[in-house]
């Protein structure tokens, strides 16, 4: 068969299976365009899962007639000029390949008005010329019978109301991105997310996901010269039981972050159980040279060109809004009467998912509040008074009071956690010098990355000689509790050099100092005397961080007297 | 079909002896069971984990030949119970044995003994002789330093048996200390080396008699035979350490000193170390060993113990624990610390000749002035 060149439309709808998957890339391509062109308002309308229809409305900037056949031409497009341009694009798109690709397996038409004309036009994807049509300022791009040309495509679609899920997710995602846009989605007719576009993500969050949920957020914010890492994360005890409501985005633009997620639940470290994860949602700001969004068509994926330093601001703006977080009040703050009711709020119980969840009301409290001004920092001092025990239960509990609300320590676990704090971080460090010198064998990032940091390894107790070009000669290993740590640690280390997670020796230290936090804690069915009891809580109560044991469970349950009473319907 | 009779004591006795060598876990259930093997006037019982053997003989009148595999757990345990002067006898027949004495009667299930490994307990060339208490002695005096864990290399779980000059030795390290010792042999006829693992070596010395035993270098296994008994232990494939590169003949510093007062005064000045971080300084000075800790949480502490030193003198640092344990090893009253510097291995033996026994600590490194 003779070689030819394809035909323009064999093209576009090859690009059309790269950046067209289904309506929701459609709705997502459409939208980006119109958050290109400015818009403070946009409707998306879809019926049949956006198979039949797809309406995307928005009150941008507009074409004018001229541009509308040109803006589905393949690479054309109004954000790039030279490839230079790429390098600093400030942009949703640039390719110029979105529309095209949308109208090569659909029918398309664009309707616009520019800013400052006073008559729109319509042009038909495969007519002749725009035509003059009365509408407001903006764009309406309707997609109809999409996929009909590409049957084969249209096969992999799932049920309408799962591309309609779909479809919502993504616009959950753009709204999440660009909170000062306002979103409205109408699925069949109905309305199922409007968000109000007021620029602040917590009322955006609470548009979406609800209000109960957003409260529960704390907010992030960390600057830097070159800029910043905002938004909300979960409280600790707030996990959730996947990762699905974890939004990233970057430049406004809404990614899969990939290593940034581990960075982020890193700041959780000691806070989270195992398979528990943070909900969040950090928006990333950077120079527009240090990101590269043009990994996939789609544009879901970026990377960061110092993508382990910005995972570490990441893991510390996360780790400093959890630190400072006003925790589920156990505490009292020193503030006094205002914050009575916050404290009130049933935030106050650890209920998980899954588990007891509360169908009481919310105190009413602002959500601006919550943004506007950090909690104050609650120092172990600035707590209240201790609960007083009240007895011993099933050998396992101890129930407690104070003046409004009643406690359930885990007796075990709050040992735990006075024990790891007074075993505190390990004061100095010894190295155990080995009788025979033992060979490592080093890949070739591990020999290199030996040779740049023999100091910083020396600091925690190793003592070691690049061995030729893929040996280690290892003469001492660290010490610690006592015990002499296994000198493959080292091959783990070299590996996490400049990794964003725990240094393997600070991890091994924290470990053993788990275990033995936990050996020298009272067990299930050791009684204890109710001086005990009281010393225990009290002992607790002055925990840097008492809510939780080491290995992140929570320590005690705490119910507020108003809540007993709502549920025992004495009101 | 197997029958046999025999007095209550003697088999659980050797039923106890057999299961030394029985798997602890029970992913080969063949492994949890002890081969019975009735033939003319003699029970034989076979246990083995795969990496340790044991073989017993028993008389027993036997009218009926022929092997059963019996889980080793019940029947021991059951045989304990059985007053010792019953007469017990036994009925081997397809997954099932019943036991009667007295006016009892158990039927138990088997296990199946087409399972059981064939094992050879035919030693290779010459024994050599060594008393059984020389044997425990060995192991008390090196066991200490086998490292607790497998760490991968194997050495470390290991026991190094050896003939040299007469004597067999054993040593046994962790890679932070070394434990050496030896005891008198005969029939010793060429240079040779074997590593065992440490643990099972220690339980096979345990159930030895005092007086004399023959053992057996091979190239792949110890085997170690009594009159009543033979046991072989799989060697371990790996390289020992070699004991003489940390073994100088020249110290810089040697001290003499009486093991019990320095033991006392480091068992007491450990009390006062930080317990996450427990570092001991032993000061050598010209007329005495002094031991001290400090910690901000445990206080301070300081003791001078008596001691000859000769050479120069040195500030060391070691773990309490270590310490502690190569003093407690060490044989007689009087003994000997030599070391060439701070941070090289520090040497501990009697202050007796000939040398049978030393144990190396290596110190911590100083913290960086």
């Amino acid at each position: 068969m003779p070689i030819r060149e394809l035909r323009a439309e064999v093209i576009n709808q090859i690009a059309a299976g790269e950046v067209v998957e289904r309506p929701a890339s459609v709705v997502k391509e459409l939208v980006e365009n119109s958050l290109d062109a400015g818009a403070h308002r946009i409707v998306v309308r879809i019926e049949a899962g956006g198979v039949s229809r797809i309406e995307v409305l928005d009150d941008g900037g507009g074409m004018s007639p001229d541009e509308l056949p040109l803006a589905l031409r393949r690479h054309a497009t109004s954000k790039l000029w030279t490839l230079g341009d790429l390098d600093d694009l400030p942009s949703y798109g640039f390719r110029g390949e979105a529309l095209p690709a949308i109208a090569a397996v659909s029918r398309l038409r664009i309707a616009s008005r520019a800013t400052g004309s006073d008559v729109g036009y319509l042009y038909d994807a495969g007519s002749f010329r725009p035509v003059p049509t009365a509408m407001a300022a903006g764009t309406r791009v309707t997609v109809e019978d999409l996929f009909g040309s590409v049957p084969a495509r249209r096969k992999f679609l799932l049920a309408p109301e799962s591309e309609a899920r779909k479809v919502a997710a993504a616009l959950e995602r753009l709204a999440l991105a660009a909170p000062k846009v306002s979103f409205l989605l109408e699925i069949e007719g109905r309305e199922v997310l409007r968000t109000g576009g007021t620029g602040n993500l917590v009322e955006a969050f609470a548009d979406i996901f609800g209000r109960e949920l957003a409260e529960t957020l704390q907010p992030v914010k960390l600057r830097w010269p070159a800029g910043s890492v905002e938004g909300l994360t979960s409280r600790p005890g707030r996990d959730r039981g996947n990762r699905q409501l974890q939004f990233w985005s970057v430049g406004g633009r809404p990614v899969s972050a990939g290593s940034l997620r581990f960075a982020a639940e890193a700041a959780y470290q000691g806070r989270l159980l195992k398979g528990r994860f943070p909900l969040y949602c950090l928006r990333i700001e950077v120079p527009i040279g240090d990101v590269d969004v043009n990994v996939h068509p789609a544009k879901l994926e970026v990377r960061f060109r110092r993508e382990r330093d910005v995972a570490a601001l990441v893991r510390a703006a996360v780790a400093d809004a959890i630190g400072a977080s006003d925790p589920p009040a156990p505490y009292k703050t020193a503030g006094g009467a205002g914050q009575a009711s916050a404290d009130a709020a049933p935030a106050a119980l650890f209920l998980g998912e899954g588990t007891l969840e509360y169908s009481g009301g919310w105190a009413p409290r602002e959500v601006a509040a919550a943004t506007a001004a950090d909690p104050p920092a609650l120092q172990p001092a600035a707590r209240g008074a201790a609960p007083r025990p009240i007895g011993q239960a099933h050998g396992l509990f101890l129930v407690a009071q104070d003046h409004d609300a009643l406690y359930l320590f885990d007796q075990h676990a709050a040992h735990e956690r006075i024990g790891y704090e007074r075993l505190g971080e390990a004061s100095e460090r010894s190295a155990q010098l080995l009788l025979a010198p033992v060979v490592l064998r080093l890949g070739p990032e591990q020999a290199a990355a030996l040779v740049a940091s023999l100091d910083s390894l020396a600091e925690y107790g190793f003592q070691v000689e690049p061995f030729g070009a893929r040996d280690a000669l290892v003469r001492s290993v660290p010490r610690i509790f006592g015990q002499a740590a296994d000198a493959k640690v080292l091959l783990e280390i070299l590996d996490a050099v400049g990794g964003v997670g725990e240094h393997p020796v600070e991890r091994l230290e924290r470990v053993r100092r788990e275990i033995a936090a936990c050996r020298a804690s009272v067990k299930a069915n050791d009684r204890l005397s109710v001086m005990e009891q009281a010393a225990l809580i009290e002992q607790l109560w002055r925990c840097e961080e008492p809510r939780f044991c080491p290995h992140g469970r929570p320590t005690f349950l705490r119910l507020t007297a108003e809540e007993i009473k709502a549920r025992l319907g004495r009101r | 079909m197997l029958i046999f009779e025999s007095p209550a004591q003697l088999l659980a006795d050797a039923l106890q002896l057999a299961s030394r060598a029985v798997a602890q876990r029970d992913q080969v259930p063949s492994l949890t069971g002890v081969l019975l093997r009735a033939s003319e006037g003699e029970l034989e019982l076979t246990a083995t984990d795969g990496e340790l053997a044991i073989r017993t003989v028993v008389r027993a009148e036997v009218s009926s030949q022929g092997t059963v595999l019996v889980p080793a757990r019940t029947f021991s345990d059951l045989l304990r119970l059985v007053p010792a002067q019953a007469e017990v006898e036994f009925r081997g027949l397809e997954g099932q044995v019943g036991i009667r004495f007295l006016r009892s009667r158990f039927d138990l299930p088997t296990l199946r003994s087409e399972e059981f490994p064939p094992l050879d307990f035919t030693p290779e060339g010459d024994p050599l002789l060594v008393r059984g208490d020389g044997l425990k002695d060995l192991v008390r005096k090196t066991i200490y330093a086998v490292s607790a864990r497998d760490d991968g290399r194997l050495f470390t779980i290991g026991m190094q048996l050896g003939v040299r000059d007469g004597h067999l030795t054993a040593a046994a390290t962790d890679n932070h200390r070394l434990a050496w010792a030896r005891t008198p042999v005969e029939g010793a006829a060429e240079e040779k080396d074997i590593l065992v693992p440490a643990r099972p070596f220690a339980e096979i010395v345990r159930i030895l008699p005092d007086d004399e035993v023959e053992v057996f270098l091979n190239a792949s296994r110890l085997i170690v035979r009594t009159s009543a008994m033979t046991m072989y232990i799989t060697a371990i494939r790996a390289q020992f350490p070699d004991t003489r590169r940390v073994v100088f003949d020249e110290y810089a510093t040697t001290v003499r000193f009486e093991v019990g007062p320095l033991l006392q005064a480091v068992e007491r000045t450990q009390l006062v170390t930080d317990q996450r971080n427990a570092r001991l300084r032993v000061h050598v000075e010209e007329e005495a060993l002094r031991v001290s800790a400090n910690s901000s949480e445990g206080g301070q502490g300081s003791e001078e113990v008596a001691a000859q030193s000769t050479g120069q003198p040195v500030d060391l640092v070691f773990g309490p624990k270590y310490l502690i344990d190569a003093l407690r090893s060490l044989h007689g009253e009087r003994a000997v610390l030599e070391v060439m510097h701070a941070e090289s291995p520090a040497l501990f033996r009697p202050d007796a000749e000939p040398r049978d026994q030393f144990g190396i600590v290596m110190p911590l490194r100083q913290a960086e002035s």
